[in-house]
């Protein structure tokens, strides 16, 4: 899952960026309005985190020419203001959910979960595909093996896990490469051309590992699919 | 006390004593014609009375023929009021002195004075004056006594001869029942009494439901008044036109919501911008070790969040600590000591103090100010104000450009001193956090962020010490930012609105 920060204050957009880079998040940064609108509009984000108070183009300003442009983001107001007119004015520009500084990270990172999933039209945290449960919040995935009792952790790194979340979120529908790729990889990582394709060979691998069948499905030209076991699978695994 | 029963109870103690006075001068008005009529009747009396004297050769006598004896009979019992008398007195005709023996002889008195008499005959004759005295039957009454001296053509013919009645007088006191004048007198009383009361009573009620009336207008104001939300002040007090008299105190009150609206705005944005000031840093701290804990560190990543921490709480501190100050200028807890105070020393001492953070922009200062320059301040406030000024300069001017001061002395401890800089980074905007009106286009490029609070600090240094701080911009030089203070200012009260250039 992909996010962008828009904060001034330097402190604070590191410090946010690492903890949301720490949780799997992919986290681009940027320090004003200005960047912030060029980056939302050429980076599909599941989520903006977008201060109000910014130089060049303050974060309402951002946000109303962003939702004019059609970006689909979930955008998280992030802001000192905190009366009623200014948490009003907040979301009916646009923004799906305000912030108040000071703020807990575990609550930011709540809401950016909830947001990321609301994205996706997913209501719970909780993702089930077949016998494979994701759990967005813990950030873990476990199988559910056939007449056994009980379920089995897939140990995947953050970026593995932050791979089988892309494909979960569009369970049944395929994704490309370039979508799992910029949902992935922020702008500081260095990404090769055959990533996406060993990453989820890394998946498919652990999955097996966990007895769990195979899901993971290549769409030749297309992208990949994950879906549950016992749907037709007109694609080769 | 309300203002109806106040304006009810003037207007009555001003009526009052002029109504009571209007009644006692009708009474006194009114018995004096009453008075005067009956002495008018007993003076016909007395003619009457006297018209019966006769010389007779031993003296006075009267005819009984003329005497009207039948006015004077005493009157049925209760009858007082009709009561009429009289006695009829032979005066000597020589002085007593010359004649021992010469006494008043009681001619005639009338059946109805009884034992009493209208005159003691041991005093000297009353002479055609009217009394007050008491007649029988505890009766008041009024007399009036009349000297008459018969002439020679009223003696009798045949009778005594002319001469006979020398010198000789009559005294006629005739005396009459006040009744017609106590009478009406008491209902003239009773009248004015009743009328008092009904006057006070419907007085009363007159005057309040007049100011009730002539108040209308005042009430609505004041309820127009009273349904203000002070949460949302109108721009102007909604009440029904009024009287031309109501029209200078809504206009005042009119003026006074827009200068409470104003001076609340004012305090909002700076509130606003303040918790703006304050909360960005709490953010970052609460943020930054929140993320750091999160998770085990290294010793290295460890250092490295309390070093930022650190900086970041010093940041807060004197954040706070300005913000106090300010509060304390502001409310006038922080009075001003003025002295000369020698500029030079304070300004070096501000300029040391930014000097770290110049050097580190590449920011130098070109100080043009004698040694000797003196001006008039609180040396704590100019130190408050010099800091920022300087702290300012040195964080918002243009990289390895030069900040120039110069002092212009204007007087004896007075004069301007001049903060200017080349300082792109800025602009001139009405979105004035603080209320100042220098922003700059790029907040992420510095770390503190608090330029509108600096300039507030100076302002509110500068009105405390009468001195005035005017901020001038000009976007055409390069963005050209000149602060100046000047010292020993006329108004001695600083600008409410900087300018741009």
């Amino acid at each position: 899952m992909r996010v962008l920060i828009v904060e001034d204050s330097t402190i604070l957009r590191d410090a946010l960026a690492q903890g949301l880079r720490e949780a799997g998040y992919a986290v681009d940064a940027v320090a004003d309005g200005r960047q912030g609108l060029i980056h939302a509009q050429t980076t599909d984000y599941d989520v903006i985190v977008l201060d109000w108070m910014l130089p060049e183009v303050d974060g309402l300003t951002a946000l109303s020419r962003l939702r004019a442009k059609g970006v689909a983001a979930a955008v998280l107001m992030l802001t000192a203001k905190d009366t009623l007119e200014d948490r009003v004015a907040g979301l009916t520009t646009g923004a799906d959910d305000y912030l108040v500084k000071p703020f807990a990270f575990k609550e930011l990172l709540a809401r950016v979960q909830a947001l990321t999933r609301r994205r996706h039209g997913q209501s719970s945290p909780l993702i089930r595909v077949g016998p494979l449960r994701i759990d967005t919040v813990a950030k873990t995935a476990h199988v559910a093996r056939a007449g056994r009792p009980g379920e089995v952790a897939v140990g995947l790194t953050p970026r593995e896990y932050a791979l089988l979340e892309v494909l979960a979120m569009r369970a049944g529908r395929p994704t490309s490469r370039a979508e799992i790729e910029e949902h992935l990889y922020d702008d500081r990582s260095q990404v090769f051309s055959n990533a996406v394709d060993s990453a989820i060979a890394a998946v498919r691998g652990k999955l097996a590992v966990a007895g769990c069948p195979p899901m993971i499905h290549t769409r030749r030209k297309i992208g990949y699919v994950l879906r549950p076991p016992d749907e037709t699978n007109p694609s080769r695994a | 006390m309300t203002l109806r029963t106040r304006l009810t109870l003037i207007l009555l103690a001003t009526l009052a004593p002029l109504g009571v006075a209007v009644q006692i001068g009708l009474y006194v008005f009114v018995r004096s014609a009453l008075t005067a009529r009956l002495d008018d009747a007993l003076a016909a009396r007395a003619a009457a009375l006297a018209a019966a004297v006769r010389v007779e050769p031993g003296g006075l006598g009267l005819d009984a023929e003329d005497m009207p004896t039948s006015d004077y009979r005493p009157p049925p019992r209760g009858e007082t009021g009709r009561l009429a008398c009289y006695e009829i007195w032979a005066l000597p005709a020589r002085p007593r002195e010359a004649d021992a023996a010469a006494q008043p002889r009681l001619l005639e008195r009338s059946a109805s004075l009884g034992s009493s008499r209208l005159w003691d005959p041991g005093g000297a004759p009353p002479a055609d004056r009217a009394w007050d005295l008491e007649l029988p039957g505890d009766t008041d009454g009024r007399a009036l006594a009349r000297r008459v001296t018969p002439t020679e053509h009223e003696a009798e013919p045949g009778g005594a001869p002319a001469g006979a009645g020398d010198g000789a007088a009559a005294l006629v006191v005739v005396a009459v029942s006040r009744e017609p004048v106590d009478g009406p007198l008491s209902a003239l009383a009773i009248g004015l009494a009743c009328a008092t009361g009904a006057f006070v009573v419907v007085g009363v009620v007159v005057v309040r439901w007049s100011l009730a009336r002539g108040l209308r207008p005042v009430m609505a104001l004041a309820r127009a008044v009273s349904a203000i939300d002070p949460s949302r002040l109108p721009a102007e007090v909604e009440a029904p036109p009024g009287p031309r008299e109501l029209e200078p105190i809504r206009d005042r009150l009119n003026d006074l919501l827009r200068r409470v609206d104003a001076a609340l705005g004012r305090e909002k944005r700076f509130t606003a911008a303040a918790a703006h000031e304050l909360r960005t840093p709490v953010a970052e701290l609460r943020t930054l070790l929140e993320v750091a804990a999160s998770r085990p560190r290294t010793a290295e990543e460890a250092n490295a969040t309390i070093r930022t921490a650190t900086n970041t709480v010093e940041r807060l501190d004197r954040l706070v600590s300005a913000l106090l100050r300010l509060t304390r200028i502001e409310s006038g807890r922080q009075q001003a000591l003025l002295a000369p105070v020698a500029l030079r020393p304070a300004l070096d001492a501000a300029v040391a103090r930014a000097r770290a953070a110049a050097s580190a922009r590449g920011v130098r200062f070109d100080i043009d100010l004698p040694a000797q320059t003196a001006v008039l301040a609180d040396p704590e406030l100019l130190d408050l104000a010099l800091s920022n000024l300087v702290s300012n300069a040195a964080e918002y001017a243009d990289a390895h450009s030069m900040v120039t001061i110069n002092f212009d002395r204007r007087g004896d401890h007075a004069g301007a001193l001049a903060v200017a800089n080349t300082a792109t980074d800025l602009v001139w905007t009405d979105d004035a956090p603080l209320g100042e009106p220098l922003r700059r286009t790029d907040a992420a490029r510095t770390p503190s962020g608090h330029l509108g609070l600096g300039i507030a600090l100076v302002r509110a240094a500068c009105r405390a010490m009468g001195a005035e701080l005017d901020i001038r911009f000009n976007a055409g030089a390069g963005a050209q930012v000149t602060a100046e203070i000047t010292f020993g200012a006329p108004n001695g009260a600083g600008r409410d609105a900087p300018r741009a250039g």
